[in-house]
């Protein structure tokens, strides 16, 4: 019942806030790989280079779904963004379902960017159907397909390493954000600028993909209030011999 | 079409989420999740074709690593046959897991061990601020934690330190982060069940 | 105010409709009408009108048309030459080592965002120049200021003239001084060398005159220079120069020439040709040009300049009163005096030339000064009026029709009288009008440089000298009509000569354009360089260390003493399975970490196996789980015998990740009907009477994910019942899968090699597996510590110092 709860609240609030971010757009606080990102779009469409956006092995029938979906649509904004480019946007990923949707998605990104012709299959990519296979195939990519900036969102592990090890060898750019806790101990150690939490589903409304991605950043914000102040009433609760 | 998979998603989202509160939908959420399962499955075999399909063209464009590429697809197509016509259980598949398939993903994670220290090295270099000296520090206290002398634990950091490091202090903030990127994924999942995002297609 | 005139002389201004200035009574108005339509001085920016002047020739004097025809035999020979001295003979526009740059970049910027006197500068076409003090409303006459003439040594505007004189061209002005010299002095040497007998026969008779009456013409009235046509505005040329290099000198040369052409039929005498063109045209502006005063008098000296040509120079009595006094040594003391009347030269000379820079200086000598120190506060653009411009554009053919335009009426009497004869002081004044002479001369002067390099080819005079400096040599003069080159160019320093002052502004316009040209830079993200040979370094270090203990296998490290709550949970789920029991086994962990995982497991195991004996069915979320299963089997546990169907039996794959496992939970008969030979797997002896979860004895997960972990716990809670549920997790996922033991929700945890060695000690060390590891796993960690430590603390070290460093270069 809790959960069903908080899934009507969320539900609300989502549809509500995101009527009213229409009128009202929301202030972002600063987020560095953010503002990383949004100029390596500029610049790889100013020096004719390729983007590698990276979606991880997350699989869409579990947790690893969300980030999965986050990186699909930010694979869209940039899709979108670069269409005029000279040099589509290369994606990847380690999950056959994902490769699909991934495919589907530039597509997608390109007729509404009214480039269609910009699309080719063999650039959305499943380089491996595990992790390890899958960073193996992902990493090569920077290296022989002339990529500016790898930008992996998504659902990585410990072998988001060997990307980041791919991109400092290449120095090529890196912004990496991952919903698992080992990806983003790597991630933060191995790159400049690393997305941590939930900062990884905000991509959308930094990069003004739509109201909708705002006003999930906003939505976030009070569940996060929610759960904050039912985790120490709870504490208390507990210390007070309540529950 | 857009409208038609758009309806399609938001309505399979919606009954699956539906059948986890109501009971009415339970069967119809396993179907549906049968379904999902099965899609998987041959999603796996869309996936690998895929695969196939990158790198014989950068065969056909005899580009640079081209011959990587050849062998990629002659082993897959190699293991493929064999597992299909000998059985996974098969000795000879034995031997292509044994020989092939661990020693590569090990060295993998070889490689990892060295990329993962040269990151930690370079770190401060990178960030010399307060987050990259704790994020050092706590790495050195739990490596030395983990390990053993000669004499038997590492009195204090490897019996006490250590377990109250991993989890108190990274598991408190684990919890924290972790609650943080269900909420993200809650709102994504939102979005999608109610049409915002598509990434199946839709604009 | 808009009305206003400036006086030229006094800087006073006057009423429009005043023909002379009410304060020094100087001319205000020109005599003649102002020129308009194809006739009209040509402004600054505006391109030169090329005039068809061929059907003049034929009333050319015959030594001229002789020099034309020369020049335009040898004009290609000409070209040729300079291309083989071509650091004698760079543009003058490209050869300005200090303000190098200026012209590129001007060239891209627009007139409007430039100010006049920088697009002077750089070349490009630009507005009138205007001086800043000066009022809009106030109108120049076109005469040359009085100031000007009279320049004074200290005048600042002199000295930054003489700083910005190009360094590059010296050396063809120099060529120029040379030649023009020779060409003046040597006609009549040629023809009346009987002349120089003496040091006072040296100098010809209109010279002399010429010389008395300076100080005459010093006073004359400025109005008679209008009057002589030569009433060149020096600032149009000046801008004319600075804007097309070019094409600069056409205008220059139609306007100065026509008179002179106009005249030239009146003076066909050949004999009278030399001593007007050595006398007034030549020598200023060589001299105005001349910049290396003591190696130029040397190169005179041993060249043999006659004495003539020397006391042509020399203009001011008192210079010629040195001529006379001095032996026929003092020459180069004499030129010098003549050549620092240009503003054009250093303090350092002016200090050699003292005599000559004295009030009593010649009056047209001071015009000279006038044409190049006009304009003091747009000196700087008078860069590009170099003479090597004059020169090089001169050398068209077309350009020599020029010549003989506007010829100053003064001069023309000079033509018309007898060379031998002395030419009375009221036509000398009158042909050598201060005012008048900056500007034909200026047009002249490329006359010589050109004519020199055309005379080089004339056989040099073999007569042997008899009286003079010269006597007893022979073929020192030339012998064809006064133009024969007497040596090669001397290479002179092409060091740009400067003031401090001139050195400060000329950078202050340097950072100026710099400021404007030079990108402005955007705060960018600072990338690490990558450092391969650390990378080798710690593979290197890493692999030896932990090679050599699993090659040694030593046992120096003591295992891990004490038994944990997790572990001892897993322990005693392992030892409370009943006999020959099922239990289900989830193998999902990937191959890479094969070794962890299977050194975590096996001492779990091998106790079930060797106490308990269990029925053991895997299945996996893992697309190689299903391998690795087998593997396990026949690798860690391969002592135990067991046999697939019989002991064991691997469900293989099972798709779906997290709904799949729990559609599991609910029916694990209907997802997942068959073992991995595709046998009926719940018919097999592994799964006798097995049909839902719950009736295993134990649930144990292995994996190297929490999430996969998590998905098990979570998803087969309310499936599994009460059934004990072992996690055996890699190090990396054992926090996140703690707080499930903690809440009991799992019974036991084994985490990686430290709970793998754990259990080992209370499974009497079997396999040993965990034992083998040991050492290295210690002492990797140990030096992991060690190089993070240390690493990373030099790499902080490096980082600081880059960062102090790079403020500071800010």
């Amino acid at each position: 019942m809790t959960s069903l709860v908080v899934l009507i609240i969320s539900s609300a609030l989502l549809l509500g806030i995101t009527l009213w971010k229409r009128k009202s757009p929301a202030m972002l606080r600063e987020i560095p790989a953010f503002t990383r990102l949004y100029r390596t779009l500029g610049l790889s469409v100013e020096d004719g280079t390729r983007l590698h956006v990276s979606l991880g092995s997350g699989s869409l029938l579990d947790t690893s779904g969300g980030s999965a979906l986050a990186g699909l649509a930010m694979l869209r904004i940039i899709a979108e963004r670069t269409s005029d480019s000279d040099k589509p946007v290369v994606a990847s990923a380690g999950n056959p379902p994902l490769g699909l949707l991934m495919q589907d998605t530039l597509q997608a990104g390109y007729q509404a960017a009214g480039a269609d012709e910009l699309y080719i299959p063999t650039m959305g990519r499943v380089t491996g159907l595990t992790p390890f296979g899958y960073a193996a195939g992902a990493m090569h990519i920077s290296k022989n397909e002339d990529v500016s900036a790898n930008i992996l969102v998504g659902h990585f592990s410990s072998e988001v390493a060997l990307l980041a090890e791919a991109s400092d060898r290449e120095n090529v750019i890196m912004i990496g954000a991952s919903d698992n806790l080992t990806g983003q101990a790597v991630l933060f150690a191995s790159t400049q600028d690393a997305l941590i939490g939930e900062e990884l589903f905000a991509a959308g409304a930094y990069l003004n993909a739509d109201d909708s991605h705002t006003a999930s950043l906003t939505v976030q914000d009070i569940l996060r209030w929610l759960v904050i102040v039912a985790l120490l009433v709870g504490a208390f609760a507990k210390f007070a011999g309540i529950i | 079409m857009r409208v038609l998979t758009a309806v399609i998603a938001i309505a399979a989202g919606s009954l699956i989420l539906g059948g986890y509160f109501l009971p009415a939908l339970a069967d119809v959420q396993t179907l549906l999740l049968n379904w999902a399962i099965i899609l998987a499955g041959v999603a796996v075999l869309v996936g690998i074709s895929n695969l196939i399909s990158v790198h014989t063209d950068k065969i056909s464009r005899r580009e640079k690593g081209s011959a990587y590429s050849a062998l990629l697809v002659i082993g897959l197509v190699a293991t493929l046959s064999f597992g299909m016509i000998l059985r996974p259980h098969h000795s000879t598949m034995k031997i292509v897991m044994n020989g092939i398939i661990i020693p590569a993903e090990a060295s993998l994670m070889g490689v990892l061990t060295i990329s993962l220290l040269y990151a930690a090295i370079r770190l401060l270099r990178r960030r010399a601020d307060l987050m990259g000296i704790i994020f050092l520090s706590t790495a050195a206290l739990l490596l030395f934690g983990s390990a053993t002398m000669p004499l038997g634990d590492i009195p204090l950091i490897g019996t006490l330190l250590r377990p109250w490091v991993t989890q108190i202090l990274a598991l408190g903030g684990a919890r924290g982060i972790l609650i943080g990127v269900a909420l993200g994924t809650l709102t994504t999942g939102l979005r999608v069940l109610f049409g915002a995002d598509r990434p199946y297609g839709g604009n | 105010m808009s009305d206003m005139i400036k006086c030229p002389s006094c800087a006073e201004n006057n009423l429009p409709d005043q023909e002379f200035c009410q304060y020094c009574q100087t001319r205000l108005q020109p005599l003649t009408d102002p020129l308009d339509g194809a006739d009209a001085p040509i402004k600054p920016g505006q391109a030169p009108t090329k005039k068809n002047t061929a059907e003049l020739e034929p009333i050319l004097p015959q030594w001229l048309r002789d020099a034309r025809d020369s020049a335009r035999k040898d004009d290609q020979q000409a070209t040729q030459q300079n291309l083989q001295q071509p650091s004698q003979l760079k543009p003058a526009s490209s050869a300005k080592d200090l303000l190098a740059g200026l012209q590129s970049q001007a060239g891209d910027d627009e007139e409007d965002d430039m100010p006049d006197w920088l697009a002077s500068i750089t070349g490009v076409n630009s507005k009138p120049i205007k001086s800043q003090t000066e009022s809009f409303a106030v109108r120049w006459v076109e005469l040359g200021g009085k100031d000007d003439f009279a320049k004074d040594e200290s005048d600042g505007s002199s000295s930054d003239l003489a700083g910005l004189k190009s360094s590059e061209p010296q050396p063809d002005e120099n060529n120029e001084v040379r030649d023009w010299f020779r060409n003046l002095g040597n006609p009549e040497q040629a023809q009346q060398p009987e002349q120089s007998d003496s040091t006072d026969s040296d100098l010809p008779d209109w010279l002399r005159v010429t010389g008395s009456q300076n100080e005459k013409s010093k006073s004359a009235d400025s109005a008679d220079h209008s009057e002589s046509g030569v009433g060149e505005p020096p600032a149009g040329i000046i801008s004319e120069e600075a804007e097309s290099p070019s094409d600069s000198p056409k205008p220059n040369q139609d306007k100065s020439f026509e008179w002179l052409k106009s005249t030239v039929p009146a003076t066909s005498s050949r004999e009278e040709i030399p001593d007007w063109l050595s006398n007034d045209a030549a020598v200023p502006p060589a001299f105005t040009a001349a910049e290396d005063e003591s190696a130029e008098l040397k190169d005179a000296q041993s060249n043999g300049i006659s004495d003539r040509l020397e006391t042509v120079a020399l203009q001011s009595p008192s210079s010629l009163t040195a001529v006379e006094d001095e032996p026929s040594g003092g020459i180069s003391d004499r030129l010098k005096a003549v050549e620092f009347q240009s503003p054009i030269h250093t303090e350092s000379e002016e200090k050699t030339i003292e005599p000559a820079q004295d009030a009593d200086t010649l009056g047209w000598l001071d015009t000279f000064q006038a044409v190049s120190a006009y304009q003091p506060e747009n000196s700087l653009a008078q860069v590009d009026f170099t003479p090597l411009d004059f020169a090089e554009d001169f050398q068209a053919s077309d350009n020599m029709d020029g010549l003989f335009t506007d010829i100053p009426d003064g001069l023309l009497s000079t033509l018309e009288a007898p060379p031998s004869s002395l030419p009375t002081a009221d036509t000398n004044s009158e042909a050598i009008a201060p005012d008048d002479q900056p500007s034909w001369v200026e047009s002249m002067r490329p006359v010589d440089s050109d004519i020199s390099e055309l005379s080089s080819n004339f056989p040099a005079d073999q007569t042997v000298e008899s009286s003079g400096v010269l006597a007893g040599l022979s073929g020192v003069l030339p012998s064809g009509l006064g133009f024969a080159q007497m040596s090669r160019p001397k290479a002179y320093s092409t060091k740009l000569q400067v003031s401090d002052e001139q050195l400060a502004q000329a950078a202050l316009l340097e950072q100026i354009l710099a400021a404007e040209t030079a990108p402005v830079p955007i705060a960018s993200f600072s990338v690490l360089r990558t450092s391969r040979s650390l990378r080798w370094f710690l593979a290197f270090i890493v692999f030896v260390m932990i090679t050599i203990p699993l090659f040694m296998r030593t046992q120096m490290f003591s295992l891990p003493v004490g038994v944990p709550m997790d572990v001892n949970g897993a322990l005693q789920v392992a030892q409370a399975i009943p006999e020959s029991a099922p239990v289900l086994v989830a193998f999902d962990y990937e191959p890479a970490r094969v070794g962890e995982m299977e050194a975590a497991a096996a001492p779990m195991f091998d106790q079930m196996i060797l106490l308990r004996h269990p029925h053991l069915t895997f299945i996996s979320t893992n697309e190689t789980g299903a391998i690795l299963v087998e593997r396990f089997i026949s690798g860690p546990l391969a002592v135990h015998n067991y046999q697939s169907g019989i002991q064991y039996l691997n469900l293989g794959y099972l798709p779906g990740g997290q709904m799949g496992i729990r559609a599991f939970a609910q029916n694990p008969v209907v997802t997942s009907p068959f073992d991995m030979s595709l046998s009926s797997a719940w018919d097999s002896i592994p799964l006798e009477g097995i049909s839902s979860l719950s009736q295993f004895a134990a649930l144990i997960v292995v994996t190297d994910d929490a999430e996969a972990a998590r998905t098990w716990i979570e998803q087969t809670e309310s499936a599994r019942g009460a059934i004990p549920f072992v996690v055996i997790s890699s190090a990396q996922a054992a926090p996140m899968i703690q707080p499930y033991y903690e809440s009991q929700q799992i019974s036991g945890l084994v985490s990686g090699l430290y709970g793998g060695a754990l259990f080992e000690q209370y499974n009497a060390g079997r396999p040993g597996s965990a034992r083998a590891y040991w050492d290295a796993y210690s002492l990797g960690m140990l030096l992991a510590m060690a190089l993070v430590l240390v690493g990373g603390l030099w790499n902080l070290a490096l980082g600081l110092r880059e960062r102090v460093a790079a403020g500071e270069t800010q």
